[in-house]
C-alpha cells in the first residue's frame, strides 16, 4: 500500500486532460518489463514440445504400453477423484444444416453466402458467464431454391456441454433469379447479423443438429424497378441431443 | 512494436495462422511475447506470478486455437484478445476465491466524482519513484476493463477499432470507455493525493 510523503505533493498537480498527457503519464510509468529469461525459455520450449508432438506420425495407443498404461490410469484416477468437475468439462457436438420451405413465387435461385455462425452458451452455476462461440468460420455459399425438400450440413463443431441460447451469423446475399429475370437484392440486417433466440442443448457425448429452415418466399421482398431486399426469415429446427 | 515484430512479415504469418499452421505460432511467440508480457503483467496490476501464468496459457490457447484465427485482426491483436480471455477468468477465480475467504479482493472503488482540474505538467513530476508509484496505484486501482482500455490506448498505441475487436464491443463504446476511464484515473490521482 502507498503512503503518502512529501514527494507525493506533485500529484495535486497533475493535469491529464489530453490524450497526449496521458500517454506521456502512462507510458512513463508502465515501462517495458521483462518476463524472467528462465521461464521465457520454459514457455517456448513447451510450445516447441507440443508444437513436435503434433508433426510426429501416428501409431495406435494400443501398440504403445509405455503410453497408454499411466495414460489409462491416470484417467481412472482422475475420473474417481474428479467426477463432477469431469462432466463439467464434457463436450458433444452440434451440427448445423440449412434448408429451405418451397417458395410461392417464381423464384428460380438465391444465392446466399455466410462467413460465419456463432452459438452463446449460457452462464451455470458455476460461475461461468456466458459467451459466444465460433462454430463455423470458413465461409460458405448455398442455393436456397436448390435445397428445397433437402437438408445441407454446413459443418460441425465440438462444444462445451451446456445450455445454448442464441445464434448469430454474419449473411449477405449474392444474387436471386425472380420471375426468369435476376433481381438486385439489398440484405436488409439492421446490424449487418443475423441473430436469433433459439435454446438447445449440448449432451455429453451426443450430437445435437440445428437446422436453418429459410422462408424463401418470405424473406424475398420486390420493392420496385427489378429490385428485391433480403430480410431472412429463418426457422431454427432442433433435433435434442441423441 | 519491437524489432522483431518489424522485421515480421505479418501478413504472411496471419495468412499461416489462418492456414491453421502450428509453427507459425513460435514465430508469434518470438516476435511478441516480451511486448505481450509487459501489457499482461500491467493489466493484472503487477503481479509477476498471475503474468506468467496468463503469458504462458495464453501461448498454449494460441497454439491448440491456432484454427480460430479471423482475417479481421492482426496476429497482435488475437493474441492479446487471448490474453483478455485469461486474465478475465483470472479475476473470476480470484472473486470465487475470495468470496471462500482465501484471498482479498484489491480495491475496485473509483468515485469519479472528486475530479480536479489541474494543470502542471506531468513528466516532471512522476520522476519521482514515489510519485510513480502513486501512479502505479491509480492504475492498479481501476476497474480492470478501464485499465485494460488506458493501457491499449496510450501504452499500446491501439486505434480504437483494434481495441473494440480486443474486447469486444463498438468503437463508439470503447470511445465512452477511454473517456471515462480516464476521468477515473483523474479521480484516483486526486483521492490519493488527499489521502
Amino acid at each position: 500500500m502507498v503512503t503518502k510523503s512529501d514527494s507525493f505533493k506533485g500529484t495535486e498537480q497533475m493535469s491529464i486532460n489530453s490524450d497526449e498527457e496521458v500517454t506521456k503519464l502512462l507510458r512513463t510509468v508502465c515501462r517495458p518489463v521483462a518476463a524472467r529469461p528462465e521461464f521465457k525459455q520454459r514457455v517456448r520450449q513447451s510450445l516447441t514440445g507440443m508444437i513436435a508432438a503434433a508433426e510426429v506420425s501416428y501409431r495406435p495407443l494400443w501398440k504403445q504400453p509405455r503410453v497408454w498404461a499411466p495414460i489409462a490410469a491416470v484417467i481412472v484416477l482422475a475420473a474417481i477423484a474428479c467426477g463432477v468437475w469431469l462432466s463439467q468439462m464434457a463436450t458433444g457436438i452440434l451440427e448445423i444444416r440449412v434448408t429451405d420451405a418451397p417458395p410461392g413465387r417464381n423464384i428460380s435461385q438465391i444465392l446466399v453466402h455466410l462467413t460465419n455462425i456463432e452459438v452463446h452458451k449460457a452462464g451455470d452455476q458455476t460461475g461461468d458467464a456466458g459467451k459466444w462461440i465460433m462454430v463455423i468460420e470458413e465461409p460458405k455459399s448455398f442455393d436456397l431454391i436448390g435445397l428445397r425438400g433437402v437438408e445441407e450440413i454446413l459443418g460441425e463443431e465440438e462444444l462445451p456441454t451446456g445450455h445454448y441460447t442464441q445464434i448469430r451469423m454474419d449473411v449477405e446475399i449474392v444474387g436471386a433469379v425472380v420471375d426468369g429475370e435476376s433481381a438486385s437484392v439489398d440484405v436488409v440486417l439492421p446490424s449487418g447479423k443475423l441473430k436469433f433466440i433459439g435454446s438447445f442443448e449440448i449432451g455429453d457425448n451426443q450430437k445435437t443438429v440445428l437446422t436453418l429452415d429459410f422462408d424463401a418466399d418470405a424473406s424475398l421482398v420486390p420493392t420496385g424497378e427489378g429490385k428485391v431486399q433480403f430480410k431472412p426469415v429463418v426457422k431454427l429446427v432442433v433435433s435434442p441431443p441423441g | 512494436m519491437s524489432g522483431s515484430a518489424n522485421q515480421l512479415n505479418e501478413a504472411q504469418l496471419a495468412m499461416r495462422l489462418r492456414q491453421g499452421d502450428k509453427k507459425a505460432v513460435e514465430e508469434l511467440f518470438s516476435a511478441y511475447f516480451d511486448r505481450l508480457y509487459s501489457l499482461i503483467f500491467y493489466e493484472v496490476s503487477g503481479d509477476r506470478s498471475a503474468a506468467e501464468d496468463i503469458a504462458q496459457e495464453t501461448f498454449l490457447s494460441a497454439l491448440k486455437s491456432v484454427k480460430s484465427y479471423r482475417k479481421q485482426s492482426s496476429p497482435y491483436t488475437w493474441l492479446v484478445g487471448i490474453a483478455h480471455h485469461k486474465i478475465a477468468d483470472y479475476y473470476r477465480r480470484r472473486k470465487r476465491a475470495s468470496r471462500r475467504g482465501e484471498e482479498p479482493l484489491p480495491s475496485e472503488i473509483v468515485d469519479v466524482e472528486q475530479i480536479r482540474d489541474s494543470k502542471t505538467a506531468i513528466v516532471d513530476i512522476i520522476e519521482s519513484a514515489e510519485t510513480r508509484a502513486v501512479v502505479e496505484q491509480a492504475l492498479s486501482s481501476l476497474p480492470l476493463d478501464y485499465r485494460q482500455v488506458l493501457l491499449l490506448k496510450y501504452v499500446e498505441e491501439m486505434s480504437v477499432l483494434e481495441i473494440s475487436q480486443i474486447m469486444g464491443r463498438s468503437p463508439k463504446s470503447v470511445e465512452g470507455l477511454l473517456s471515462r476511464a480516464r476521468k477515473a484515473l483523474r479521480a484516483n490521482l486526486s483521492t490519493q493525493d488527499k489521502g
